[in-house]
């Protein structure tokens, strides 16, 4: 059976299941209906958070009000607060048993707050402050000629949008899993391994079917969403980066579900799974605030959809595919690796060893499993730098020394894992093993850069070389039994490089 | 009581289960880690935010200087957050930078041509405040109206996940016919299948309560945990529900994603009089108010509607009992 039968065969049985059908176009209808909603609650947004806005929040803090003064109706125009009014006894009464968060005491010339020192108490302050001030200064002259709309609503429509389009990507994937997990469990599998197929077509063929399925639903989105409010300057663009996400999370999906040992393992873990990846990608936009780390943020599809909701015309990123592509890769040959292992054929969980016996299997080659275990490497390690860069930020500061060997412990740290498990025995192999594992590392991560720079062929050569060194120590160093010498070494020459790269720069 | 703590048992040792709580605490700690240091974060020098004025507006430049914005020229905006044009009023920003929303913040509140104590001094008006928690606390609102419901919601979610498997691995083991053909009530099936999941959700959300009042000041925990319960009971219902009317494991997952859906864009509805006692705003209030009439009457609500799904539940039941028999 060739891979298109196999797809066609897919693509019936999510067809054929009408009830499914109908309730993936339920939950695609009620993710566009919040589009108005939320869009409705950012209409309501001025200042401070979001959360304002939102229902979450209603009278969230209660004051006691004790006297009269017009700038009160400012006050109770807050959807978080709750005004009482009443006497000053009974108010600070209140306030001493908890029921109110503070008491504010005004008269004609005089108006004056007390909290009880909780942090609620200063977020029922700042209302009455916004309150104050907005009433003695809401008829005031501008400072300069200043627009009424600053664009904050257009700024929080483009924050949010990203998490909303992608919505529906959890729904979109879940027939793999049936393809996958539920059909192991049931054995169905087992009949598609005894037939004459690879097993090879078997997996992709039900990874294609899904993909199929999700972009056929992606451009009935595409076409769906302008009517619920937002529009995009290039929707081709937008739409490809969905589908590209749709066939990571379908792929992600396979691989948890070929490693799961039964299906509600494999059901819950690829709603984790999902969720983890959409809200690693999602973070990455964050790094924007940052001018050191701006170019990061063009590896999140966040960034990209944002700026395309506010109409600007931000050229397509190909990075981001890069990455996309790779981790999708990546995921892809784990789990064809866990599908080829016996344990998957005999619904038992396959290990960490089988697993790479898996990679053996459909590579036949040591060497071969050496360069897709530097991809494997370069995956995992992005998410884990951006956690680390992000930790050391926000913990410590901007100390660039302490940045970089982050980094490098990272990408050196996995790199030798990925020997460890390659287990080289002797000198030359551990050598040539630990090459390909840098060199594949060195070039995944000259692909990502490659658009950011320009001259990246000349420039990333020594890169590439640096990894390959590096992991060539490492990788001499697991077969002489001193591998975390050889991993100490590694990372002391790629911090060397990394700091000469830094002067060199600057 | 026997079947209530044969599925105890299951749900206990199921390492689907363990591996969620660890996702939850994961992801409670880490929104509380950023409770934290958000507000630190903001107001830490590292994250300055930089204004470019097109003028020599210095009045504008100086106030813009006086709430703690950076001020370059424009031509030299490289990096700024937000780019003024004092004669056509525009103010530019970077529709994909969280950090422009900040800098429209500041420049709506210099843009007067009085300062906030000026605008005291001239209407004759003092203004003063007393007895404040130390420090910045700008994550304050969503802690309560973030982190609490979460962490009330993700172990409902996952109550009803889990349920939802549970029923389906027995329907297609068929063991549950074995239960189905029993001499035992619709009434206990449904309860056996509610409880254990209702329980744990339970015991899960009342430790999140615990470990989230060592850092935000929590009101009525004893309410919440109520609150939990109910939710929980109210969401596995459905689960019981979806499970013995759904014809395929994907028809049941997609639908349970539904129900998910549903409680997010429940969250979502426009602020009105009854919003008040929707679930999410009703542990957000209980958080943090001193109870009152209206919490109560979000709570009774609450449980009608948990009650009332669950003897949906039993219907669902005897439902499936008819089709299988």
């Amino acid at each position: 059976m060739g891979l298109g039968v196999m797809t066609r065969w897919g693509l019936r049985g999510i067809f054929s299941d009408r009830r499914f059908l109908l309730s993936v176009i339920a939950g695609m209808l009620i993710s566009l209906l919040t589009i108005p909603l939320l869009m409705e609650a950012v209409s309501h947004f001025k200042e401070g958070t979001l959360l304002s806005a939102l229902p979450l929040s209603q009278k969230m803090v209660k004051i006691a009000v004790v006297g009269n003064h017009p700038l009160l109706s400012e006050l109770e125009k807050n959807s978080v607060v709750e005004v009482v009014g009443t006497d000053e006894a009974t108010g600070m009464k209140l306030l001493e048993e908890g029921k109110v968060h503070g008491v504010f005491i005004i008269n004609s010339t005089n108006g004056s707050f007390i909290g009880r020192g909780i942090p609620l108490s200063n977020l029922a302050e700042s209302a009455v402050k916004e309150a104050v001030d907005s009433y003695f200064r809401k008829n005031e002259k501008p400072l300069f000629n200043l627009k009424q709309d600053l664009g904050l609503e257009e700024l929080l429509r483009s924050l949010l949008a990203p998490f909303l389009m992608l919505t529906p990507l959890f729904i979109w994937s879940l027939p793999i899993i049936q393809g996958v997990a539920y059909e192991r469990e049931n054995k169905v599998v087992e009949v598609l391994l005894a037939t004459p197929s690879r097993r090879f077509e078997v997996l992709a063929s039900k990874i294609i079917s899904n993909f199929l399925f999700a972009a056929l639903l992606g451009v009935l989105w595409m076409v769906l969403v302008p009517f619920f409010g937002f529009h995009f300057s290039n929707p081709i663009g937008v739409y490809i980066i969905l589908i590209s996400m749709a066939l990571l999370v379908i792929t992600m999906n396979a691989l948890v579900s070929s490693l799961a040992s039964n299906a509600n393992e494999a059901t819950l873990a690829s709603s984790i799974s999902s969720t983890i990846i959409i809200t690693l990608f999602f973070s990455i936009a964050i790094l924007k605030v940052f001018p050191a780390t701006e170019i990061a943020a063009k590896l999140s599809p966040a960034t990209y959809i944002a700026e395309q909701v506010a109409g600007k015309p931000s050229p397509f990123p190909f990075n981001l595919m890069i990455v996309i592509y790779i981790i999708t890769a990546t995921a892809f040959i784990l789990a064809l690796s866990a599908f080829s292992t016996e344990a998957f054929a005999f619904a038992i969980k396959p290990g960490l060893t089988q697993l790479y016996e898996g990679m053996l299997e459909i590579l036949r080659s040591r060497k071969r499993a050496a360069f897709a275990m530097g991809f494997v490497a370069f995956s995992i390690t992005m998410p884990l730098e951006v956690i680390a860069i992000g930790l050391i930020f926000f913990l410590i500061g901007p100390v660039v020394g302490l940045l970089l060997l982050s980094v490098t412990l990272v990408e050196e740290g996995l790199k030798g894992f990925a020997l460890r498990i390659l287990k080289p025995a002797e000198l030359r192999e551990g050598a040539l093993l630990g090459a390909l594992v840098g060199f594949a590392f060195g070039v995944s991560e000259s692909l990502l850069l490659a658009p950011i720079i320009e001259f990246a062929v000349l420039i990333r050569v020594a890169p590439i070389l640096l990894h390959t060194l590096c992991s060539c120590v490492v990788g001499i160093g697991y077969a002489k039994k001193h591998f975390l010498l050889s991993l100490l070494l590694a990372v002391s020459i790629h911090l060397t490089y990394n700091l000469y790269l830094l002067h060199f720069w600057w | 009581m026997k079947l209530v703590e044969k599925e105890l048992r299951e749900v206990v040792s199921d390492r689907a289960f363990l591996g969620s709580i660890i996702i939850q605490f994961i992801t409670i700690s880490m929104l509380l880690f950023l409770y934290d240091t958000y507000s630190e974060v903001m107001h830490s020098p590292n994250l300055k935010i930089t204004i470019a004025v097109d003028s020599n507006n210095t009045a504008l430049i100086s106030r813009l200087e006086e709430s703690g914005v950076k001020v370059i020229p424009v031509g030299e905006e490289a990096g700024a957050n937000a780019v003024i044009n004092t004669t056509t009023g525009e103010v530019k920003t970077d529709p994909s930078n969280i950090f422009s929303g900040f800098a429209i913040a500041k420049i709506n509140s210099i843009s007067k041509s009085i300062s906030f104590e000026d605008a005291l001094e001239k209407n004759n008006f003092s203004y003063s405040s007393a007895r404040l928690a130390e420090g910045h606390h700008d994550f304050v609102q969503m802690g309560y109206g973030l982190i609490v419901p979460i962490a009330l919601l993700m172990p409902a979610m996952v109550g009803l996940s889990l349920s939802i498997q549970n029923i389906l691995g027995e329907r297609k083991k068929r063991t549950i016919e074995l239960l189905l053909v029993s001499p035992i009530s619709d009434f206990s099936i449904a309860f056996s299948k509610v409880i254990p999941y209702v329980a744990v959700s339970t015991l899960c959300g009342a430790a999140w309560l615990i470990l989230i009042a060592q850092r935000i000041p929590v009101y009525n925990i004893p309410l919440l945990v109520l609150a939990e319960f109910l939710l929980s009971l109210l969401l596995v219902s459905v689960s019981i529900l979806i499970s013995s009317t759904a014809r395929s494991m994907q028809e049941a997952n997609v639908l349970s994603s539904l129900a998910g859906m549903l409680l997010v864009f429940s969250i979502l509805l426009p602020s009105s009089d009854f919003s008040l006692y929707a679930p999410t705003t009703l542990i957000s209030r209980i958080s943090s108010n001193y109870p009152d009439g209206r919490m109560i009457i979000g709570l009774l609500l609450l449980a009608g509607m948990s009650i009332a799904v669950f003897l949906c539940a039993v219907r669902g039941v005897a439902r499936m009992r008819r089709s299988y028999s």
